[in-house]
């Protein structure tokens, strides 16, 4: 495709280079396309922005808090029961990742999806929800078959499989240790971190309850692995 | 009233000679701006400012959502939407001095910067602050070096926030400068949290009748923000300077 003199004006042409994660020739964003060791984000209700980061996974924890109540019960020596026995108070997943770059175009280009993203996570305005879908291969995302290893993450993708939800919190911290580019008197760090808080709720949460749909795909996406630990998909 | 707002090594009457961090920092633009309101976001400031070298200790902004619980009977647990956001910055500075007199003159651009932080003392107590600090924290439009010299400079690219809270921690193993005044610091460390007011607010900041979008084009934005939600079509709202917080744009970025 003829770019023209100047290809970023096209905001799909941008969307689509600023996420290649392979595109500087550098080893390790040609590892992570090829492990699909990658995590996009994309809102359902903005089309065509999306953004997808390596995923230099610093921790990774899924929290799951059940509504239980307890009553107290003389006939058990213990005191208490259960009273609200089931039911989901939050399922958060926690995920830090680092975003390193290379050289200054890779900052300039980490900074541009963060700048893209928090607009993203920012509270929606009418008709959109708030909600956000983010895919990371079999750790976050809503399908028993998510795309095919090493394929390109597009908006299309990231909203079809990815798990919608919110962002409860998202916090940017730069490698102060690594230290920043200097770029047109600008400052880029060269290594961040980006921590997410995210709750996908119940009605598109992580699961489903054993029973008549029997849909279970908690981190894995292929359908086959579940069945091959459990000996049955429900 | 704008006399604390020169060079970094002044304060009042006193000032030291420059020296080659002041000279590094200045060149590179990395000091830290704070500017008063405390009348308010609708009054005249005051026109005060204090300034610090940018020896970044610690960094982080911060986005926290507040989201409202929806539970229909047949669920069994909510679902969370979005209300609400709350940014914040939090930013620990080191101050160093490598002289007497310029632990005097860091000591009294603190207290300065403490009294900001008080607010009014009349009926509106808020303690609004614009602050600088080259594309680290600004309001969007710092897409090239800026030299600030005056208030009105400030207006022009600080973010304006108001103060959570404020910490000030002596290294008490670097010791003090002793004084006839008593004992001054010779390197202190000041710890900030900064919540973000996503408005161009009267007085408080200058609002850009036109700014420079992501693609470097000229943009008119009549309620601007620092940051809005994109439209369901894909692009900015016409109210977001669209740069904010980095100052990134298309042009010059090769992918």
């Amino acid at each position: 495709m003829a770019l023209g003199r100047d290809p970023f004006r096209n905001e799909a042409v941008m969307a689509i280079h600023v996420n290649k994660v392979e595109r500087n020739g550098m080893s390790d964003g040609a590892y992570a396309k090829a492990q699909s060791a990658v995590i996009g984000f994309a809102c359902k209700d903005v089309k065509s922005k999306f953004v997808v980061f390596k995923a230099f996974i610093k921790s990774f924890d899924y929290n799951r808090t059940m509504d239980v109540e307890f009553d107290q019960d003389h006939n058990n020596p213990l005191g208490f029961k259960p009273k609200n026995e089931g039911g989901i108070k939050s399922d958060v997943i926690k995920v830090e990742f680092d975003v390193p770059s290379g050289d200054i175009n890779e900052a300039l280009a980490n900074h541009y999806k963060y700048q893209v993203f928090i607009r993203m996570a920012h509270i929606a305005a009418e008709p959109a929800d708030g909600k956000i879908n983010v895919f990371l291969r079999n750790l976050i995302q809503n399908s028993a078959k998510p795309p095919r290893k090493g394929a390109d993450l597009t908006w299309q993708v990231i909203t079809q499989h990815g798990l919608r939800g919110s962002i409860k919190s998202l916090d940017y911290v730069p490698d102060l240790e690594l230290g920043f580019y200097e770029y047109k008197g600008r400052f880029f760090a060269k290594a961040f971190t980006l921590s997410i808080e995210f709750d996908a709720g119940v009605a598109e949460g992580v699961d489903k309850k054993f029973g008549a749909d029997g849909r279970t795909h908690t981190f894995s996406g292929d359908a086959a692995i579940y069945k091959r630990i459990l000996g049955t998909k429900k | 009233m704008s006399f604390y707002n020169k060079i970094v090594n002044d304060f009042a009457s006193k000032k030291v000679s420059h020296d080659a961090s002041l000279d590094y920092a200045k060149k590179r633009g990395l000091v830290l701006y704070i500017g008063h309101f405390t009348n308010g976001v609708n009054a005249d400031s005051t026109n005060r400012m204090v300034s610090f070298k940018g020896f970044v200790d610690s960094y982080k902004l911060g986005f926290a959502f507040e989201t409202e619980s929806q539970e229909a009977f047949y669920q069994d647990g909510p679902d969370l939407f979005p209300q609400s956001t709350k940014i914040e910055y939090q930013l620990t500075l080191q101050v160093p001095s490598s002289n007497k007199q310029e632990g005097i003159i860091n000591i009294g651009k603190f207290e300065e910067f403490n009294r900001m932080v008080r607010g009014n003392t009349g009926n509106d107590r808020a303690n609004y602050l614009l602050v600088s600090l080259a594309n680290l924290i600004q309001n969007g439009r710092w897409t090239k070096k800026t030299t600030i010299n005056t208030f009105s400079e400030l207006k022009q690219v600080g973010a304006l926030t108001f103060v959570d809270k404020t910490n000030m921690a002596v290294d008490t193993e670097m010791g003090f400068w002793e004084t006839e005044a008593g004992l001054v610091p010779k390197v202190f460390s000041i710890n900030m949290q900064l919540h973000i007011i996503p408005q161009f607010v009267n007085n408080a900041s200058t609002p850009p009748a036109k700014i420079k979008d992501e693609k470097g084009e000229a943009k008119d934005v009549p309620y601007p923000h620092i940051i809005k939600y994109f439209k369901t079509n894909g692009t900015y709202n016409e109210n977001d300077v669209e740069l904010w917080p980095w100052g990134v744009t298309h042009s010059g970025m090769k992918l």
